[in-house]
């Protein structure tokens, strides 16, 4: 008993110290998982911080742009199934630009269903749905203005801009469609209006000199040189003269009228953007505005990460010189405790 | 006491030519009833017409038939043919009618011939125009057969043609100074068609006249001015309802175109002005007898016109009748002095260039010339329109019947009279004693070298050669000159003794006929007047005296009639 009596400290001694060890291991890896249960949900936090924030711009004159979602319907439109945007009231005529990226694609394609009446896209999900490439190429946003994948946007005019934007498209097609027809029915048509505004002088004309010629005895001259009368002769050649140059005439005037059907037809194609290039003019200064909200949320949950992630440092350091303290008493304790037992 | 002859002086008679349209009593005694084988001659007088001295001694080519033409073709040299057609033949000459047509097929005699640009051009309906240069004779090239016109003539630088078979409204003219182009150059046509003033007609002829262009219908005239240029050339005047009968009565008179309408010789100047109207015929003396004669014509026309005889000659070919209007002046109605030429045989007339008048019959080619037709006398007619002496209602008792007549030679001389239209004449008969014949030579005026430097001149007055220093008719020289004194050089009697001419030369009369003959030219008899007294008897209300005698080789002119009646009791 004795050497139990004179070893007991040292079996203490040795129990407490271990006890030590165990205690700053343990709390060394309490320490680590909540570090990795705070960083998660740091994580999170900066997910959700940093997540996309739909926001929308409106232009005075009524054309409105959104991204990530489309606003409140205003009183009359309808929404569009799946789009989140909404179309004009039936009747309006109002063009619903509704984009979203496709799955798996880079491209862009209308909302399903949306109903243009009219507008570039005739029947969407029809024959003459456009392609991508034709709906990109028919669109002016820029490339850096596509929302995210999944993402929503959209421009939407107003129903003044619209009709503007329809009539002159209209026009515009009219005009381009005129200006690519072949000239000669229309050299035919301006031809025949020349003729048939010059045929009642020429009419005149030769009913003036048919009763000269008669009052003359002179309507039944037939001649070598001239095959009628001279004056006879000198009028038909006159009037195939007028008709020649009308011909030339009609056909410059076909040409030139082609010419500025095709000038007007872009000056109307390019009008008809007008509304459009408007309202992303408008909404310029409003996307920066949102870009430079959404930096600063990004700056702040930038700051909050960083902010987060070193007090989540100290506090592991703190933990691991805490354990690492507990660790180094035990096990002092423990080797001297053994040392005087064996010693 | 003896009752005092009346006296009705007939002077120049019947120099107012025939009428047939007045009444016979009321009639101015200068007409004449009858006046048949006359013309009007240079005084004024009825005269007996010249007769025609057949040139053809050989007409074989013509054979049986007749001249249907007879045309002078002249040429640039000056030379001249004369061109003749008759029995579906073109002969050439005169005394020998030699066919130059053998090689070419003819149909009919029918053509109007021109002469153009050197060439003469045949042309008549229905058959291809002929040509001849002066060589030989051929068918006209270049022209189609729709132009193969019935009327041709030549005038402003072209040849113009109408009135073809089938297109009675179309004037068709040939290239500038080109016969053979009517479809090139400056050659053309007019439909007039519509162009007559009465809606239709034909065209019949054409003539040219004053730059004008003159169509004549069968009813209508249609003038163009400005046919010089035909191309432009407009219508200038239409007259309605006057038309020309044929177109082979068209002359040029130079001042005026004569034409023969439906109702009478007309002038075209007098139409123009006048239009329509009636009182512009020509023959307005004759009017119903041309009428007749027109309807009844079966064949065809002949005219001609001769300054040198002044008188527009119209032969109704079928029925040998012409008469002939005389141009020297018109009366107070504006008609000309017409006679009548029966019986005669003309087919055919062309006056020469020399102013020959030449005369187609079966007998070939004759020239107006002599006073026998032929060789043979024809016979002169006058008679007067039916006298009254003023007073109708009374007898007249004719005693004397005292015509004045002048002629060459001896002629029968038969005086009629009837009364009270009765057309059996009494008769009364005396021969007039003509003048001796007057001549130099054989039958010529002669010069003589020996005489021409004794300034004997000869003049042509009224027809006749007079020779100064002609001292008359003597058995013996005479011994008187000229001047009245002495006999001079150069003076000349007719030796009625031995019948020769004697000219006095240096102091002494040499037979003339022993002189050189330096030139020579046609010399005419000498004319007598002649006046006789002849009884006569019987009585009526009117009279008629005529005179009718035989033209055989001389010309007989009526100077006056005078008549002697007394005037008996009123019936």
């Amino acid at each position: 008993m004795g050497w139990l009596e004179e070893n007991l400290g040292g079996v203490v001694g040795t129990g407490a110290g271990a006890a030590l060890a165990q205690q700053g291991y343990q709390r060394l890896g309490d320490i680590g998982e909540q570090a990795y249960r705070e960083m998660g949900q740091l994580g999170r936090d900066l997910e959700s911080r940093y997540q996309f924030q739909p926001y929308s711009v409106f232009t005075p004159t009524g054309g409105m742009f959104y991204a990530g979602g489309a606003p409140a319907a205003q009183p009359g439109y309808r929404p569009v199934y799946g789009s989140g945007g909404f179309l004009p009231p039936p009747g309006e005529g109002q063009m619903q630009i509704g984009l979203q990226r496709p799955e798996g694609t880079g491209g862009i394609k209308p909302f399903p269903g949306s109903d243009t009446k009219g507008g570039i896209f005739q029947t969407l999900g029809g024959p003459s749905m456009p392609t991508t490439d034709e709906l990109r190429s028919s669109m002016v946003l820029p490339r850096e203005m596509m929302p995210p994948q999944g993402a929503q946007f959209g421009a939407q005019l107003s129903p003044e801009e619209m009709g503007f934007y329809r009539t002159l498209m209209g026009g515009s097609a009219g005009m381009f469609g005129r200006a690519m027809e072949g000239p000669e029915a229309r050299e035919q048509a301006v031809f025949d209006r020349m003729q048939a505004a010059m045929s009642p002088a020429q009419e005149r004309e030769r009913l003036e000199l048919e009763q000269r010629l008669a009052a003359q005895g002179r309507l039944g001259v037939t001649t070598n040189m001239f095959g009628g009368t001279p004056e006879g002769l000198a009028l038909a050649k006159a009037q195939e003269e007028a008709r020649n140059q009308a011909m030339l005439s009609a056909m410059e005037f076909a040409g030139a009228e082609q010419a500025r059907q095709a000038q007007l037809g872009a000056g109307m194609l390019s009008a008809a953007y007008t509304p459009q290039q408007q309202l992303l003019a408008a909404i310029a200064p409003g996307i920066t505005a949102a870009e430079q909200r959404r930096d600063q949320q990004n700056v702040a949950a930038g700051a909050y990460g960083e902010t987060s992630a070193a007090a989540l440092e100290a506090l592991l350091q703190s933990a691991m010189a805490q354990g690492n303290l507990l660790g180094g008493i035990g096990g002092r304790m423990a080797t001297s405790a053994l040392g005087g037992l064996f010693g | 006491m003896a009752q005092q002859l009346s006296s009705i002086n007939l002077v120049a008679p019947a120099f107012k030519g025939i009428n047939t349209e007045d009444s016979p009593i009321a009639q101015d005694p200068s007409f004449a009833e009858v006046a048949d084988n006359a013309v009007i001659d240079k005084r004024g007088r009825i005269a007996s017409r010249k007769g025609y001295n057949v040139l053809t001694t050989d007409k074989t080519a013509l054979g049986s038939e007749s001249l249907k033409d007879v045309h002078e073709y002249r040429r640039s040299t000056g030379a001249s043919v004369i061109l003749s057609v008759g029995n579906n033949k073109v002969m050439t000459g005169t005394t020998t009618l030699t066919d130059i047509s053998s090689s070419i097929s003819i149909s009919a005699n029918n053509w109007k011939i021109v002469n153009f640009n050197d060439k003469a051009y045949f042309f008549q309906r229905g058959t291809q125009p002929l040509v001849y240069d002066g060589s030989s004779l051929t068918q006209l090239t270049g022209i189609t057969s729709a132009q193969y016109g019935n009327e041709v003539i030549s005038a402003y630088g072209r040849l113009w043609t109408a009135d073809t078979t089938n297109d009675k409204s179309t004037v068709y003219w040939s290239d500038l100074l080109i016969g053979n182009d009517w479809s090139g150059g400056t050659s053309g046509s007019i439909n007039i068609s519509k162009v007559w003033p009465d809606g239709y007609d034909e065209i019949v002829a054409l003539a040219a006249h004053n730059g004008l262009l003159i169509i004549f219908g069968q009813h209508s005239i249609v003038v163009y001015q400005g046919a010089e240029a035909p191309a432009t050339m407009s219508l200038a005047d239409t007259v309605a309802g006057v038309g020309c009968v044929d177109r082979d009565t068209i002359q040029h008179t130079g001042t005026d175109v004569l034409f023969l309408s439906h109702t009478g010789l007309r002038s075209f100047g007098r139409t123009i002005q006048e239009k329509s109207m009636p009182i512009s015929t020509l023959s307005k003396t004759i009017t119903k007898d041309i009428i007749e004669l027109i309807q009844d014509e079966n064949s065809f026309y002949r005219t001609v016109y001769s300054p040198e005889e002044s008188f527009y000659l119209l032969t109704f070919v079928g029925q040998n009748t012409t008469y002939c209007f005389d141009l020297r002046g018109t009366l107070e109605d504006g008609s000309l002095r017409a006679t009548r030429w029966p019986n005669s045989v003309f087919t055919a007339y062309e006056r020469l260039e020399n102013g020959k008048l030449y005369i187609g019959s079966k007998n070939g080619i004759s020239e107006y010339k002599g006073y026998l037709d032929n060789g043979s006398p024809f016979r002169f007619k006058y008679y007067s329109p039916s006298l009254t002496f003023g007073d109708p209602s009374r007898l007249k008792f004719i005693k004397k019947i005292n015509p004045t007549i002048i002629t060459s030679s001896n002629t029968d001389i038969f005086i009629k009279f009837a009364y009270d239209f009765n057309t059996s004449y009494r008769n009364t008969t005396f021969t007039v004693q003509g003048a001796p014949v007057a001549e130099f030579g054989a039958s010529e005026y002669v010069s003589f070298s020996e005489l021409s430097g004794f300034t004997i001149t000869s003049t042509l007055t009224n027809g006749i050669y007079v020779v100064d220093k002609f001292l008359g008719d003597f058995a013996t020289a005479p011994t008187t000159g000229s001047g009245g004194g002495d006999l001079l050089n150069g003076d000349s009697y007719f030796n009625t003794t031995d019948e020769k001419t004697y000219v006095y030369i240096t102091n002494a009369f040499v037979d003339i006929d022993t002189l050189t003959v330096s030139s020579s030219k046609e010399f005419t008899g000498g004319a007598s007047t002649t006046r006789k007294a002849l009884n006569a008897g019987g009585s009526g209300s009117t009279v008629v005296v005529g005179l009718e005698a035989d033209i055989s080789g001389s010309a007989l002119s009526l100077q006056e009639i005078n008549i002697l009646a007394l005037l008996g009791k009123t019936i």
